[in-house]
């Protein structure tokens, strides 16, 4: 549209300096001319001479929340570039579903540093790539753009939103899934009593110190001292994870990371299992640093394997875990249903319920 | 499902930052080229050393304040407003006179006297840069400016202002640039834009500035070298249009009427508008007349009609009736004449009239075209079976008529029996004559100040010396072109012609000869027709001859009266060699230079002066031949230019030294941001600069020691914490604090006030002025 202006501009100034033989007139649109051709040659040369690429391949972000990428541009050549346009393709690793964005600026000669600012909205293993890079002259009246093929993986991880999950009783164990432990247990003397409290909602009865509950005449509840080196079995169920849409991958991450997170306050690690490409994997964490890197470990899977190497496809029983979180946000202990999260919900949930098991 | 949402951080920049030096001389380009184009005016002139310089201090002005300081920024522009508001209550009286003399020049009133419009030349640049600043670095928006310039530049011709170049050349600077400028400096909006660096903007204008100003560099040469190919190419382009909407319409087989005068170019089709077929062959031009002007309404001729001037003869004369009509007796009058005289001479010496059929191409007979000397033939004379096809015979219509050459009547000399309709004929041509001094020698004087003036200069009575004088005037002032382009809006085209474009085609010659004659008081018509010459007729079969009119045939003449010949075409049209042959009877080509050679009017040479433009079509084969002509000629033209660039240059001198200290100040305000590091390699160049220490690089051990011996306003104590702080910044875990970073910005002051005391005042104006150091 500009072009298509600046040449009838061009067209009447040439006309009625031609109509009034006016020699400064023809100049103008000679000169317009000129600058026309000289603007073309321009863009080529622009877009012969830069390139843009990402400092950092690999970024982290939190879910939601802004975080700050830097894309630089480079301007090989002698002059300042015009206008500089790229085209973002965004998208997560498992979805196939991606979204296109372009970002304009302008190149100074050498190096130009864009610090852009994405906000993910889905947990997961974001992708953005540099499709092309679209080189302008000083006025845009031309464009000539070059495929790239720039890549930057951003891993993006949910808030630090814990999920309250209070009664489960943890044991000395290998690091092993046997399959014979339970969820359930009771207290056992190997703990030692940190304080006695009046009772509350929600206390496990088995913690009831009843020879002080008899001597007071109301409920006083054991508390035990945190086992140092507990560690709590989540087995994240995959099933049905290829395919799904990235919203619903995006509140199992979220889930399973409140979850963990909030386990971490009970137990010294929490040992996360799940069935991916390359068999069962199992990641512990200990502090909410090592949450993350789980969580990067099980974007990292290519959930179109998972389903070949489920146990129940190969007649493998599931391993037994403390907990079972699904991809559809059902919470089991054992083979029993804890909760069903709701993914409209879930930020509500997380941040409400209180689980006692 | 919501995206990925993609931004650019939001960026901090300081609002000093965001405008680069270039805008400032982008703006002044901007508000020059207003003011030039003000100075093109016809008859308005300012006294440019004054507001030239005006423009610029306030153009910089408002680039510092809004620059730098932002709250001086929204005062200066108050107190320029109220200085405009006052300066225009305070001498509105002087103010609406030049506004009137403005209005005056824009609407073409010709006989414009010089008149200075300084006070409004003020006013104009204080709000041409209020409104450019304003809407190109405040608001952002460069297209409203671009448009509003460009339609400055292509509104100019239309209202017969010449465009310099210099004008131009501004212009197209301030558009181009200050669009590259706007892009590269763009953000925010809708779309994602990475923040621009200062420096950024800066660069891309310099570098769209340097692409515009070799643009125009390589264009300016190329079309004074080929200005004429160059227009040639819009006229083919206009001429291909034209005949093909012509065709396609039907217009171009249409045969001319009226008597409006072209304001553009002639582009021919080659057309059939009439078929001719004359009973003999003719020996002389044919001129068919179809249109006469009466009156002249600017550009326009109103159809003569005698029918009035009858009715006045009628009246005044007190006519007899049994004479029969007036008109019937006076179109027959000249050819019943010559026709009565032939029957008295012997067979060999009487003339032939010629009957003459004229068919019309679209077949439509609205108008007539009628040769001179002729009468209409309304039955079927003997000669009919000649022309006419047995199964055509409604088609067309008959004349016969004398050649000029036939007219010599001499109306003493009749047949017996005759002299009594001589007589009538006598008293009628009386009666006419007396009748026509009146009606074809108005002309509306106020649309033509300079025709009228230039008939005032040159008085004269006899016919022969007139028709000379203004063949002289027509043919050494204007030269033939079917092209001659198109006519400034707000000018009348006979003066245009003449005094501006100094090209034309018939219609140009002929308007102008006319008003000339009627000016000189000799009654005259513009008439148009047909003009063919005796070559153009071709012999036929059944022993008549044929000719065909074309729209290529159409012309465009001046008719005046003559004694016993009455109405009778004068070509003062140039041959296309360019020669004259204007002729009547009684005055040849002979008679002709004569007169020119007794009054020493050299048609060679340009009688009127050369206006504004200077582009006569005689100049564009100088400027073919010699490329650097045109340049040197146009030094007078550019005076002005000289004359502001030199004033520029002068108050640029005055104010360098305020423009020095600003730009020290500015220097030593970045001083003030700078980190320990840079200050310490400030301190070292400063150093250097006053030639101590200059094998020291600040890394020597005893760098310390030798600064507070060479500097005795540091001591020992305060060299050592320099070196320390500076090594913190350089190598230390972590960077020195304010308050260090504060001693050392102290030190370096103290150094460079104990410095600045030993130079010598050349060494002085450079410490202070180029490298700022304090």
């Amino acid at each position: 549209m500009k072009r298509v202006a600046f040449l009838l501009l061009m067209l009447a100034t040439w006309y009625l300096a031609g109509m009034y033989r006016s020699r400064p007139l023809m100049a103008l649109c000679a000169a317009e001319l000129t600058l026309f051709v000289l603007l073309f040659a321009l863009s080529r040369y622009f877009r012969a001479r830069l390139s843009a690429y990402f400092p950092k391949r690999s970024e982290s972000a939190e879910a939601g929340r802004e975080t700050v990428c830097r894309i630089t541009v480079e301007n090989g050549g002698r002059f300042p570039a015009g206008r500089v346009v790229l085209r973002l393709r965004l998208g997560y690793q498992n979805d196939r579903k991606s979204t296109k964005r372009r970002l304009y600026g302008s190149s100074e000669r050498g190096e130009s540093d864009w610090d852009v600012r994405f906000r993910f909205p889905y947990c997961g293993l974001a992708r953005v790539r540099i499709d092309a890079l679209r080189a302008f002259d000083y006025l845009t009246l031309f464009s000539a753009s070059k495929a790239l093929s720039e890549e930057m993986t951003v891993a993006v991880f949910p808030g630090e939103q814990t999920l309250a999950v209070n009664g489960l009783a943890f044991s000395q164990r290998e690091n092993r899934l046997d399959g014979e432990q339970t969820v359930s247990r009771s207290g056992d003397d190997q703990h030692e009593i940190r304080q006695l409290r009046e009772y509350r909602v929600g206390d496990p009865s088995r913690h009831i110190h009843w020879n002080q509950s008899a001597k007071m005449d109301e409920l006083w509840i054991r508390e035990y001292e945190k086992e140092n080196d507990a560690t709590a079995e989540v087995f994240a169920d995959l099933t049905g994870s290829a395919g799904a849409p990235q919203a619903a991958l995006s509140a199992f991450y979220t889930l399973l990371s409140a979850l963990v997170l909030g386990l971490l306050k009970e137990a010294a690690a929490v040992r996360v299992h799940w069935y991916g490409g390359q068999g069962l994997v199992s990641k512990s964490a200990h502090s909410a640093v090592e949450c993350r890197d789980m969580m990067l470990a099980l974007y990292r899977t290519d959930f179109t394997d998972a389903g070949a190497n489920r146990p129940d496809a190969q007649d493998v029983p599931l391993p037994t875990c403390d907990l079972r979180l699904t991809v559809s946000l059902a919470l089991f202990a054992g083979d029993t249903l804890v909760y069903q999260f709701s993914p409209n919900e879930l930020e509500q949930e997380i941040k409400e319920k209180v689980f006692t098991i | 499902m919501r995206g990925i949402e993609v931004k650019f951080k939001a960026e901090k920049t300081r609002s000093g930052e965001r405008l680069p030096l270039v805008t400032l001389l982008l703006l002044l380009a901007g508000v020059f080229g207003i003011l030039l184009f003000l100075k093109l005016l016809r008859g308005v002139d300012y006294k440019a050393w004054i507001v030239f310089p005006a423009a610029a201090a306030l153009c910089f002005a408002l680039w510092v304040c809004y620059a730098r300081y932002r709250k001086l920024f929204f005062v200066l522009v108050t107190a320029v407003l109220l200085v405009c508001v006052w300066s225009v209550t305070a001498r509105w009286d002087a103010l609406y006179e030049q506004l009137s003399h403005i209005k005056a020049s824009l609407s073409g009133e010709a006989e414009l006297a010089t008149e200075s419009v300084t006070h409004l030349a003020l006013l104009l640049a204080a709000t041409s840069a209020l409104l450019l600043f304003a809407l190109e670095c405040v608001v952002k928006n460069h297209a409203l400016l671009y448009l509003l310039t460009s339609a400055f530049l292509l509104s100019a011709p239309l209202l017969g202002i010449h465009a310099t170049v210099e004008t131009v050349f501004l212009f197209f600077l301030f558009q181009t640039s200050f669009w590259a400028v706007q892009i590269a400096a763009r953000r925010g909006g809708r779309r994602p834009f990475a923040p621009v660096a200062f420096r950024g903007a800066s660069r891309t204008g310099v570098a769209a500035s340097l692409a515009a100003v070799l643009a125009f560099s390589v264009a300016l040469p190329v079309v004074l070298s080929f200005s004429e190919q160059i227009f040639q190419s819009v006229y083919d382009a206009e001429g291909f249009v034209f005949r093909t909407a012509s065709s396609l319409t039907g217009k171009a087989s249409e045969p001319i009427t009226g008597g409006k005068i072209s304001t553009g170019n002639n582009y021919r089709t080659g057309a059939e508008h009439l078929t001719l077929t004359a009973t003999g062959q003719p020996t002389e031009t044919l001129y068919l007349r179809g249109f006469g002007g009466g009156e002249y309404v600017g550009g326009d001729w109103i159809r003569s009609s005698d029918e009035a001037l009858f009715e006045n003869i009628r009246a005044k004369n007190a006519w007899k009736d049994e004479y029969g009509s007036i008109a019937n007796l006076y179109y027959g009058m000249y050819y019943e004449m010559r026709y009565a005289v032939d029957r008295t001479m012997p067979e060999e010496e009487k003339a032939e009239p010629i009957g003459l059929t004229i068919r019309h191409s679209n077949h439509e007979y609205d108008n007539a075209y009628v040769p001179y000397y002729s009468e209409r033939n309304r039955g079927y004379s003997i000669f009919s079976s000649l022309f006419y096809d047995p199964n055509d015979r409604a088609e067309g219509y008959q004349y016969f008529y004398f050649e000029q050459k036939d007219m010599d009547t001499d109306w003493d000399n009749i047949p017996e029996g005759f002299e009594e309709q001589r007589d009538i004929y006598r008293e009628l041509q009386a009666a006419y004559i007396a009748e026509i001094q009146g009606a074809y020698t108005r002309v509306p004087t106020e649309l033509l100040p300079r025709l009228t003036a230039l008939v005032e200069e040159n008085p004269l009575t006899d016919l022969s010396e007139i028709t000379a004088f203004i063949l002289y005037t027509l043919h050494s002032n204007a030269s033939y072109s079917l092209t001659p382009g198109w006519t400034a809006f707000n000018q009348d085209i006979a003066e245009y012609f003449l005094f501006e474009r100094k090209e034309g085609f018939c219609e140009h010659f002929a308007l102008t000869a006319t008003l000339l004659y009627r000016l000189y008081g000799i009654p005259a018509r513009y008439a148009t027709g047909y003009k063919l010459s005796p070559s153009a007729f071709e012999e036929q079969g059944n022993g008549s001859w044929q000719a065909t009119a074309t729209d290529e045939d159409a012309h465009a003449w001046v008719e005046i009266f003559l004694e016993n010949y009455g109405w009778t075409p004068v070509e003062v049209t140039p041959a296309d060699d360019g020669s004259t042959v204007a002729s009547y009877p009684g005055f040849d080509g002979v008679q002709l230079r004569g007169l020119w050679k007794e009054h020493g009017w050299d048609v060679s040479v340009p009688s009127l002066a050369e206006t504004d433009s200077a582009e006569a079509p005689g100049t564009a084969e100088t400027e073919q031949s010699d490329f650097l002509l045109p340049v040197e000629t146009d030094w007078a033209e550019h005076r002005d230019l000289l004359l502001i660039l030199l004033t520029c240059l002068g108050y640029t001198v005055l104010l360098t030294p305020l423009l020095l200290d600003y730009r020290r100040l500015r220097l030593l305000r970045k001083a003030e941001d700078m980190n320990c590091r840079a200050l310490f390699s400030r301190l070292l160049k400063t150093l250097h600069f006053c030639g101590v220490l200059t094998e020291y690089d600040g890394t020597e051990e005893d760098f310390a020691r030798v600064l507070s011996e060479a500097v005795p306003a540091v001591s020992l104590s305060d060299a050592e914490r320099l070196r320390t702080a500076v090594y913190d910044a350089a190598f230390g875990p972590t960077p020195p604090d304010a308050r260090e970073t504060e001693f050392v910005r102290v030190l370096c002051r103290r150094v460079a006030a104990e410095l600045y005391g030993g130079l010598s005042w050349r060494g002085k104006f450079v410490f202070r002025y180029i490298k700022a150091f304090g």
